[in-house]
């Protein structure tokens, strides 16, 4: 059996459920790496050892009994802490929420519980989610697994760093611009924006109601597809939640891809924006891929890069500030200096501005669901680059570097970041797969299908398994 | 693209009028991004159909 970091929650679901594997095991042994190298990585905030092997020793109790619940029963996991928690500190990484202790769970902590997680603790994220690699908050930023000195993007960077270290099987991030994709895209890792609507954002601490995303974070698509099935639910108390018909995730997975459309939305990568070249042969290589599962590849177009961006980006800060405005007035010494600037930006936008980009952003879904006509899922970039060395990241939101994430929070389409490759010096290469408003769960497949036909998950971070290997 | 100008937005009139306090260090950074604001504001000022008005919060009526 490979180590039991190695294993992923489609791995070790069929042994929890044989008993052959037990959850107080299986959490002591996280713990443990935890304990051992999450000093180096900084990927926790705050680890919860003694209620993580409780609810572990309940776990197996349960499963002894013949209570077994499904996949995710007994699989020890991590919340980017602006995840609300009963009873534990939710801090939003700021001196602001240093002390902030929610009376309720986040709907989504409730989900996850009552399908038998284990909470292993909570983990690093950019202030608020919109701060950026920051060195003047209560607690250290994450770094890199695949390179200490390197990024591991954001804001969701503990959720991508602890999976890619092999310190929790499955975590949870946010997304409003690509707060999940560009971490799993560094980190080497799946990680999917759900459509809009799909995932409740109650109890999650807000940054902009209407690009606001909550989603999973795990080693395969196929484990993030395990997440999906109990994540997705309607939530009547979000007002944003969506009452659909939920997909069978995991099962879809086993219909394999032959006849799928792909549109490449090339204009982004080959003239809206810079790119590096690493990245785009990862992606010239995984469309070779696709073809040989009997795919059709063809490529498409949408508006540019940056009518995505200026629309996002006049809508993000307006809402971000309406949210922040009293505390940031009140208490601006509270907020780290990137958090502070970011939100503060939304003074800036006129009231006509973010009517204007309200409007464009109704053409903009109208112009994508067009496309979709034609093709089933979209390939595109998930990061114009690799991760660059910690604190090197410069202004990602300046509009001089357009992002390829956030056109898919602008549309709420559900896009995954899967990971393509690795570039000559060992760090991660990614690309994303966006599909139709509630295609969940065919972006899914199709992620997975590639997973599974390229070995890109084989392939640990060296230092890690190193460590690892050493310890025992 | 239509030929209203938009007034330039005075920086550190709009911090006073909010109540937010900035170092000099902020101010020069926040006027980039104040800048980048604007020229993502002048490419979305156009004229619309009233069919792109975003009514959605509006649809009070159940399938």
């Amino acid at each position: 059996m490979s180590a039991l970091y190695d294993l992923t929650i489609a791995e070790a679901a069929p042994l929890l459920k044989a008993k052959t594997l037990s959850p107080v095991e299986l959490t002591a042994s996280y713990l443990s790496r935890i304990e051992a190298f999450d000093g180096q990585l900084n990927a926790y905030l705050r680890v919860l050892p003694e209620q993580a092997m409780a609810a572990a020793r309940k776990a197996e109790g349960e499963i002894m009994k013949g209570g077994y619940k499904g996949p995710l029963h007994g699989v020890p996991i991590g919340l980017k802490d602006i995840y609300n928690t009963k009873g534990i500190a939710t801090t939003g990484h700021s001196a602001l929420y240093k002390d902030h202790v929610p009376e309720e769970d986040a709907t989504t902590t409730r989900l996850l519980a009552e399908a038998g997680t284990i909470l292993l603790g909570k983990l690093s994220t950019w202030e608020f989610a919109i701060g950026g690699t920051s060195f003047d908050l209560p607690w250290p930023p994450a770094k890199n697994p695949w390179n200490l000195a390197h990024d591991p993007a954001g804001s969701s960077s503990g959720s991508g760093a602890a999976i890619a270290a092999g310190l929790a099987m499955g975590s949870m991030g946010t997304d409003t611009g690509g707060s999940i994709r560009g971490p799993a895209a560094w980190c080497g890792i799946s990680g999917l924006k759900p459509t809009y609507g799909l995932v409740s954002r109650r109890g999650i601490l807000p940054l902009s109601f209407s690009l606001d995303h909550g989603g999973p974070m795990c080693w395969t698509s196929e484990d993030c597809a395990l997440m999906m099935d109990v994540l997705a639910q309607h939530d009547p108390l979000d007002p944003g939640s969506a009452d659909v018909a939920k997909p069978d995730f995991a099962g879809s997975l086993q219909k394999g891809v032959k006849g799928l459309r792909i549109g490449v939305v090339r204009h982004f990568f080959e003239s809206d924006a810079e790119i590096d070249p690493e990245i785009k042969s990862g992606i010239e290589a995984a469309l070779v891929t696709f073809r040989e599962l009997g795919c059709g590849v063809v490529d498409v177009t949408l508006s540019p890069l940056s009518a995505y961006g200026d629309a996002a980006t006049l809508i993000s800060r307006s809402e971000a500030f309406a949210f922040h405005e009293e505390t940031l007035k009140a208490t601006p010494e509270l907020y780290g200096e990137l958090a502070r600037q970011r939100i503060m930006m939304g003074a800036f936008v006129r009231a006509c501005d973010y009517v204007n980009a309200l409007r464009e952003r109704g053409r903009l879904i109208a112009e994508i669901a067009t496309v979709f006509e034609t093709v089933d899922v979209l390939i595109c970039p998930t990061m114009p680059g690799v991760a660059p060395k910690l604190g090197d990241l410069g202004n990602m939101m300046s509009r001089s570097r357009p992002s390829f994430t956030r056109v898919f929070n602008l549309t709420g389409s559900p896009a995954l970041s899967v990971c393509s490759g690795f570039s000559a010096a060992g760090l991660p290469l990614a690309m994303q797969i966006v599909g139709r408003p509630f295609q969940d769960d065919l972006v899914l497949r199709v992620g997975s299908a590639f997973e599974k036909a390229t070995a890109f998950r084989d392939l640990r971070p060296a230092q890690w398994a190193q460590q690892a290997l050493a310890a025992e | 693209m239509t030929d209203t100008p938009a007034t330039p937005i005075p920086i550190e009139a709009k911090l006073a009028e909010y109540g937010l306090r900035v170092g000099p260090e902020t101010l020069e950074s926040l006027k980039g991004s104040v800048a980048d604001l604007e020229a993502a504001a002048r490419t979305i000022r156009v004229r619309r159909s009233y069919l792109q008005e975003p009514v959605h919060a509006l649809r009070l009526w159940t399938k």
